[in-house]
């Protein structure tokens, strides 16, 4: 088992490199350069020139790719194109906002999804059936603008009782409670995407595993039903609830790119949109480094996890 | 000789379906003594794995007892509640499948799964518990037990996962043991074995047996007595002796003439019942056999025969008009046919 890690760890190296070169030549591809964000009336095509030759722009991309990565591997992810600030400053002060609400998102989403769908499994073709699977599909069908313009309107516009966004009240201290009423709205509209594509994950599992025989076997040692449908079922069912989960954390460390524009969250979704309109390479790389890595380490933690939940998995 | 603990008494099983409800098993009776052994046997679909889930009340949400009891020990577990049955399954009446390979969870360790069970009815401390289910793994012949019990299924074979199954139902000393085609699973030297092991425990701690098969040759190996069943009704009953000396329903006849024989010459063709089992949805009126009956009379197609004793008081009970009508007929020769 340590040795597979290890090795995956190693083979994680090319990828990531790959990505970064992938990324990089795509970013710059990319029509536009940052200097024109800086381009004004006044600017001379003096000045501009100046700025792309400080910025290193003028040389060919490939240099300023390999200045880039020698950089990097001293762990200097460089200054913003458009702050100035350094660009690991500005990441990591996103980070901690895109986990909250990730966290939140995912929990929501899990907790109402998963005892749901194994209901809805084991009461197929009821009406709870038919309910809950019409609701997710719904879930799954809205677009996030859109839920999310709804919910403004409903609960911030019409009965006042959420604000539109942002993370903490301007002005105000913030705090637990305050954070939190900024919270649901982003939490709710993300979760809805993701419990709604899990309830579907997890019925379609347990529907899998019922006709199991051991099911039968447990039944016929006098076990509960629940204990025959949540021990006995649902240990099985998890190989593919697994999976989603490792596809659902890695795609929202990237940032829930629409939901957090639309709610003004400071996380790292935002923080892309904000790079890619003024060109701010430095930052977008190192958002997609983060998210490269995000996606490498749950992966490899979701196959840790079949193993464990699996025990016929072994990796040697 | 001991009293009856269980008495099966016109059992009917039905199970609803989209095309309506379908009478699964209907008329099934029997009764059992303490340590007795009985064989049913059928081809597939006769209704013996019903019968034997009914008895479990382990039918799923569509299986429903229409009619008759089932009187274990005096209480008729077609009244019983569901918490009544839970303290019945796996303690007082306990099954085996036919299936080893995925009968067993294959993400609990075999000593998770035995002692879950043995907590379950039992109430011994933690490690009472463990040396007990080590000590069932040895009674039924897993070498390493003790080590064995902390392994996952999937590194046992078939027979050794068999064993296991054996040694878990067999765990809260069952009064009855269902074994639903135990080996058919298995290979031939397995099979021999599992059975062997099966009529020991038996014989030590005096369990009654159902043993299903539509393997005469098991049947003969473990039963006393044998009911036949043929699209879900008992269609011969008999002491097993009599039932190889003496079939008397053509069903029963064409079963027997349908065992390979290693006297047979190599060109001979084996013999088989022609047709198959009518479905459930269209059983023929009159006796259910007669569509593929050679002897089938116009009675046959239009009267549905009753179970009766061959003679008065003879316990070989036979559900044919043939044998009812006229004890003069021809007798049924054995068939088997010669390839040309």
């Amino acid at each position: 088992m340590f040795q597979y890690i290890v090795r995956r760890l190693l083979i994680a190296i090319p990828v990531l490199f790959g990505v970064t070169v992938f990324s990089f030549f795509i970013v710059n591809l990319a029509p536009g350069n940052p200097v024109e964000m800086f381009v004004n009336p006044d600017t001379t095509q003096a000045d501009i020139e100046l700025k792309k030759e400080a910025l290193g722009l003028n040389d060919p991309i490939y240099v300023q790719y390999v200045r880039w990565l020698g950089n990097l591997v001293q762990g200097d992810f460089g200054y913003s194109f458009s702050t100035y600030e350094p660009v690991l400053n500005m990441v990591s002060s996103r980070i901690g906002p895109t986990l909250l609400l990730m966290g939140t998102a995912l929990f929501v989403a899990y907790l109402i999804a998963i005892p749901i769908g194994v209901l809805s499994a084991t009461k197929q073709y009821s009406w709870l059936d038919y309910l809950s699977t019409s609701v997710s599909f719904l879930g799954i069908s809205i677009p996030h603008f859109f839920l999310g313009l709804g919910f403004i309107y409903i609960f911030a516009v019409q009965m006042h009782s959420l604000p539109t966004g942002g993370m903490n009240t301007l002005g105000s201290e913030g705090g637990f409670s305050d954070t939190f009423k900024h919270l649901i709205m982003p939490a709710m509209v993300l979760a809805a995407g993701i419990a709604g594509r899990m309830v579907r994950y997890v019925r379609s599992s347990m529907l899998d595993i019922l006709g199991q025989d051991y099911l039968r076997t447990a039944r016929s040692k006098g076990l509960r039903e629940f204990f025959v449908i949540n021990k006995h079922g649902f240990r099985n069912a998890l190989i593919p609830i697994i999976t989603v989960i490792g596809i659902d954390v890695s795609v929202l460390i990237g940032g829930a790119v629409v939901t957090e524009q639309i709610f003004q969250w400071p996380g790292l979704g935002q923080l892309t949109i904000q790079s890619i309109g003024s060109r701010d390479y430095p930052t977008l790389m190192a958002i997609n480094f983060l998210a490269a890595i995000a996606v490498l380490s749950s992966n490899l933690l979701a196959d840790i996890f079949y193993s464990v939940a699996d025990p016929r998995i072994k990796y040697d | 000789m001991e009293k009856n603990f269980l008495e099966v008494d016109k059992l009917q099983t039905a199970f609803q379906t989209d095309k309506g409800e379908v009478i699964s098993v209907e008329e099934v009776s029997f009764q059992l003594r303490p340590g007795e052994t009985i064989g049913i046997v059928g081809e597939s679909g006769c209704g013996k794995s019903v019968t034997s889930l009914s008895l479990m009340r382990l039918l799923g949400h569509s299986g429903v007892i229409k009619k008759g009891s089932i009187t274990f020990n005096g209480r008729d577990l077609t009244k019983a509640t569901e918490a009544e049955m839970r303290s019945i399954r796996g303690n007082e009446i306990s099954m085996i499948f036919q299936e080893p390979m995925t009968s067993l969870n294959p993400v609990f360790t075999v000593g998770n799964q035995m002692l879950e069970l043995i907590n379950l009815h039992m109430k011994l401390p933690a490690k009472e518990a463990r040396a007990y289910a080590v000590e069932m793994l040895t009674k039924v012949g897993i070498p390493r037990a003790s080590e064995i019990i902390d392994e996952y299924p999937h590194k046992l074979s078939g027979g050794m996962r068999q064993r296991v199954m054996i040694a878990m139902a067999l765990s809260c000393k069952p009064k009855l043991l269902i074994a639903d085609e135990p080996t058919t699973a298995l290979d031939v030297t397995i099979q021999a074995q599992i059975l062997e092991l099966m009529k020991k425990l038996r014989d030590e701690s005096n369990t009654a047996i159902m043993i299903i098969s539509h393997d005469l040759g098991v049947i003969a190996e473990m039963a006393d007595k044998v009911i036949v069943m043929y699209a879900g009704q008992v269609v011969e009953e008999a002491d097993v002796f009599t039932l190889f000396d003496d079939p008397k329903h053509p069903y029963t006849k064409g079963l027997m003439d349908s065992i390979p024989h290693l006297e047979h010459d190599s060109d001979q063709r084996l013999f088989s019942i022609p047709g198959t089992v009518p479905t459930i949805h269209n059983m023929p009126k009159g006796c259910r056999f007669h569509t593929r009956c050679q002897y089938a009379t116009e009675k046959c197609a239009h009267e549905k025969p009753p179970l009766l004793p061959i003679q008065p008081e003879s316990d070989h009970r036979v559900r044919c008009w043939l044998q009812q009508d006229d004890p003069h007929r021809a007798p049924i020769q054995p068939r088997t046919e010669v390839i040309a």
